[in-house]
């Protein structure tokens, strides 16, 4: 077959999850104004401590610009078109999965993780973001008896005030950057996570995101504080029906770890990524960051990217206490139009820090994929340790790979490694495979499935299945 | 906002008839690219480290002093004998040479032993407007738009140094370009030089600056250079200068088929450095080479930005920059690899070892990889850390103290790219100063 009967095939190969759900939603008008902050706040019954928290972020927002630095290029989005407050109508108020909505049940089903099935065979809770309100929370009460809270964040607001209020915005302040004082002003709903002292959580906690209405945004906001000596281990999920505009997606994610304790996120990202002509698709502008507050505690980020239009995000952590760890594990796959500038940051401040950062980008088509990681070692953090290696894998001759490292060392004590390869997949290979009587299309989806091995295996075991089908279906045809 | 007192110079020192001239055609070619020049440095200003390129580069201590302009001027008189203790250093090492040199200012070439086929040339208006060569090399490569010192030189540019090396020329004495200058109040010189290499030619060009006097002397150097078909040019910079100079110098190369270009940074003392590097790989072939040794100290400071552009496809690079930084001292790499989309086939490979000595010493180094091809294969590495403890204790369950196995480790490190070069006399020369550096001749003698 020739490249382009392959290339072809790809772009035959439809977003599978690219249908709407006809359930009856209340939606605000579109654009932003102080009105719409106040009205999610009073529709969310928040304190009024947090209406103020949200409007000076609003006002934060309003003066600061959209960043501009980032290697991806696309129209500029007009913030007043935007829906920024969509729920469905009738909130269920459930104890049990059965009485969910059939057609939201039915949603789920099409995306192929039915919340029945995980919740009798993986024994994953699930709380589900549909657009912006949490609809339902599985295993809560099992999770209580441990004194677990895991619930949405609004519910969080009224149930456990101070924990919020002692948290929210200590690791993304709200006048961190333009996106994350967006969503500071208008976050509709998220996940919020307490593991108590020594706790192991014993199930992984999951939720998944979905976006829906037309022109709606998504603002999550997601707070998870492990307390000293815990663990917690907690994954995202994410796709987003088949829509000609493209939609906004500006989360922030906030990690709390306290002496001893580790917290590990998983995302498998596979939001609709527009059409072969780059129509539609989402744009996912993400803050997420993580704060080693204590000693010995552990962050580490899992990502499977190879969904958006264009993937703006870049997990971070910093490794405030002593013999604290940071990781980054990142598998990003770009096809057709599809733009991604994603990386982490990792700042040594604690003594003997260590971080470990594994990038791993695939390009396919005409896309453009770029790793951006910052490792800063700050004079204080004697003896900190730092490994990165970014690869990159080229399939097709229109597409790019490019790296942009930053490495700020202070501090003499400090060991800081990085290294970064691109290439194509070697006609070497391909024959071996080939002479095998593996044809090239199985050769190729074998050798990326070799080549991100490293990141999949860091993926609790249901996300590594998805995943790995994610990725053949991602750069299904596209022969280098 | 009020104009910056190094605006305010440029603007004074350029001529009310270059700056009014209204059709390019109606002036002279030179005129019309120093009115670029001006234009281009008034508009982006004195950089700040908000600038991406100037993250890390501080020019706020001196940048703003009183500075007067010591314009480069040819000057038939013989060359004096008064020269720095550090220029008669590389002179000596370089045993027979072509000696060039600009003292505070006034170029003194001594043209007595250059080869036939060997040119060394006043850069005039003339010469710009009738030495196609010359007008084709001039402005090319230098980023007049985007390098705001590029622009400020180019703004000041009346004369300059041509090195024209004829087709299938071997020019066996290297030439040495010595910028002297002596400063009692803070001076400005911008030198520029063109290095025209026609097919088949081959060099060794060394640049050294050297500065004495208490005051500042801020030196904007541009270089150009158009190596053609199977020339091969190999260019050294060395900084190894008192405290007083503040050195700010962008080379560019054009590099034609079969042809290499060859680049040592060579930054052993100096205060403030910064040298700007782009390589054009711009037809098949073609290849550059680029080492870089900084051994820095107290709050001496380097910055090495390169940038290799692979245009075309089957060329090579290959990059090794070294630091060692003691002190208060900072050192910056930014390196980037670009493969535009045709450059198929392309290797490059680029890497970037620093290794710190003091607690107070920092390195930021950014060592980027653009790539818009996919039948390539590029890597890059960087790597900060301190002498391998397993290696010291090595030496040391030998019999040899602390110190020793440090200093020789220390010199190991850097001489791999010391020994790149090939010139034997300057070669000596280097590890000789970085052993001095490190404190370590008597133990390597």
């Amino acid at each position: 077959m020739d490249q382009q009967t392959l290339l072809d095939e790809v772009v035959g190969s439809e977003y599978k999850y690219g249908f709407t759900s006809d359930i009856e939603q209340e939606l605000l008008p579109k654009g932003l104004s102080e009105d719409v902050v106040r009205f999610i706040s009073a529709r969310k019954n928040e304190p009024e401590w947090m209406l103020e928290w949200r409007l000076k972020a609003y006002q934060q927002w309003k003066t600061m610009k959209e960043p501009t630095w980032p290697n991806v290029d696309y129209p500029p989005v007009d913030f007043q078109d935007i829906i920024y407050w969509a729920a469905p109508k009738k909130k269920p108020e459930l104890s049990s999965i059965d009485e969910v909505d059939p057609e939201l049940l039915a949603t789920f089903e099409k995306l192929g993780i039915p919340l029945e099935e995980q919740k009798v065979l993986a024994g994953v809770a699930v709380d589900v973001v549909f657009d912006s309100v949490s609809v339902k929370t599985t295993f809560q009460d099992k999770l209580a008896e441990l004194g677990i809270i895991f619930c949405p964040i609004s519910e969080a607001l009224e149930s456990h005030p101070e924990l919020v209020r002692q948290y929210i915005g200590s690791v993304v302040p709200p006048n961190d950057n333009f996106y994350a004082a967006l969503n500071s002003a208008v976050f509709s709903d998220g996940s919020f996570v307490y593991i108590p002292k020594g706790v192991r959580c014993p199930i992984e906690l999951s939720t998944y995101f979905r976006i829906n209405a037309r022109n709606s945004g998504q603002f999550e906001r997601t707070l998870i504080i492990a307390d000293e000596g815990s663990y917690v281990s907690y994954l995202e999920g994410c796709t987003a029906p088949q829509r000609d505009e493209n939609q906004l997606h500006a989360a922030v994610v906030e990690l709390v770890a306290h002496d001893r304790a580790e917290i590990k996120y998983s995302t498998v990202q596979n939001w609709f990524p527009g059409d072969k002509d780059g129509k539609g698709g989402i744009y996912n502008f993400v803050t997420k960051r993580g704060i080693c507050a204590g000693v010995d505690s552990k962050i580490s980020w899992t990502q499977v990217e190879t969904g958006s239009a264009i993937t703006w995000k870049y997990p971070s952590v910093i490794l405030k206490g002593d013999n604290s760890i940071g990781e980054f594990y990142s598998v990003a796959v770009t096809n057709n139009k599809q733009q991604a500038d994603t990386g982490t940051k990792m700042i040594h401040i604690g003594r003997n820090t260590r971080s470990r950062i594994v990038s791993k980008g695939i390009s396919a088509g005409v896309s453009q994929n770029s790793y951006r990681g910052l490792v800063k070692v700050l004079p204080v953090a004697q003896g900190a340790r730092n490994f990165s290696q970014c690869d990159s894998l080229l399939i097709g001759d229109a597409c790019g790979a490019h790296t942009f490292p930053y490495l700020e060392v202070a501090n003499s004590t400090a060991t800081v490694e990085h290294e970064a390869t691109t290439s194509k997949i070697g006609e070497d290979m391909l024959f071996y495979c080939n002479q095998r009587g593996i044809d090239t299309e199985a050769a190729v989806a074998l050798i990326v499935n070799g080549y991100a091995r490293e990141v999949l295996n860091q993926l609790p075991m249901e996300f590594a299945v998805e995943a790995q089908k994610l990725l053949a279906i991602s750069l299904e045809g596209s022969v280098g | 906002m009020s104009t910056h007192p190094l605006v305010e110079l440029a603007q004074r020192l350029v001529p009310a008839h270059v700056v009014s001239g209204d059709v390019e055609s109606s002036d002279g070619r030179l005129d019309a690219l120093r009115r670029e020049g001006l234009r281009e440095f008034v508009r982006m200003g004195i950089p700040t480290t908000r600038h991406e390129e100037w993250k890390y580069t501080n020019l706020f201590p001196f940048i703003g002093l009183d500075y007067s302009y010591a314009p480069v001027r040819w000057s038939e008189r013989a060359a004096s004998t008064d020269a720095r203790t550090s220029m008669t250093e590389v002179a000596s090492a370089l045993g027979q040479h072509i000696s060039i040199r600009i003292v505070d200012g006034v170029v003194e070439a001594n043209l007595t032993n250059v080869p036939d086929g060997v040119d060394i040339l006043e850069l005039t208006s003339d010469i710009v407007e009738n030495d196609k060569d010359v007008a084709r090399t001039l402005g090319s490569g230098a980023p007049i738009g985007s390098h705001p010192f590029v622009a400020l030189n180019t703004a000041l540019l009346e004369s300059g140094i041509v090195i024209r090396l004829r087709k299938g020329v071997q020019c066996e004495l290297p030439i040495h370009l010595s910028v002297e200058t002596t400063a009692n109040a803070s001076t400005l010189i911008a030198p520029r030089l063109l290095i025209i290499a026609e097919e088949g030619a081959e060099a060794d060009i060394i640049h050294s600056s050297h500065t004495s006097g208490g005051a500042t002397v801020l030196d904007v150097t541009v270089v150009e250079a158009s190596i053609a078909a199977t020339a091969h040019i190999r260019y050294y910079k060395i900084a190894d200068d008192s405290d007083a100079s503040r050195s700010i110098s962008s080379v560019t190369a054009d590099v034609h088929r079969d042809a290499t270009f060859t680049s040592h940074a060579l930054s052993i003392g100096g205060r403030f450095v910064r040298n700007d590097l782009a390589i054009r790989l711009c037809e098949p072939s073609s290849q550059g080479f680029l080492y870089g040794v900084s051994l820095l100290a107290q709050s001496e400071y380097t910055d090495n930005h390169t940038v290799v552009d692979h245009m075309v496809p089957h060329c090579h690079s290959e990059e090794l920059y070294k630091g060692i930084y003691d002190g208060s001292s900072t050192g910056v790499f930014n390196g980037k690899i670009y493969v535009r989309p045709q450059a198929q086939k392309t290797t490059a490979y680029q890497s970037n070892h620093t290794l710190l000595l003091s607690s107070k010493a920092q390195v930021q180094a950014k060592p980027q990889l653009e790539i818009w091809a996919d039948d390539v294969k590029c890597s890059h590495g960087a790597t900060m850390g301190q002498v391998d403890d397993e290696a010291i204790f090595y030496f040391r369950s030998r019999g040899i103290d602390e110190a020793t196995a440090k200093a020789l480790l220390t010199y190991a490190f850097v001489s791999e790219v010391a020994e790149k070069i090939s010139l034997e006399g300057l070669r000596e020369l280097v590890m000789r100063r970085i052993a001095r550096r490190l404190s370590a001749e008597s133990i390597l003698a």
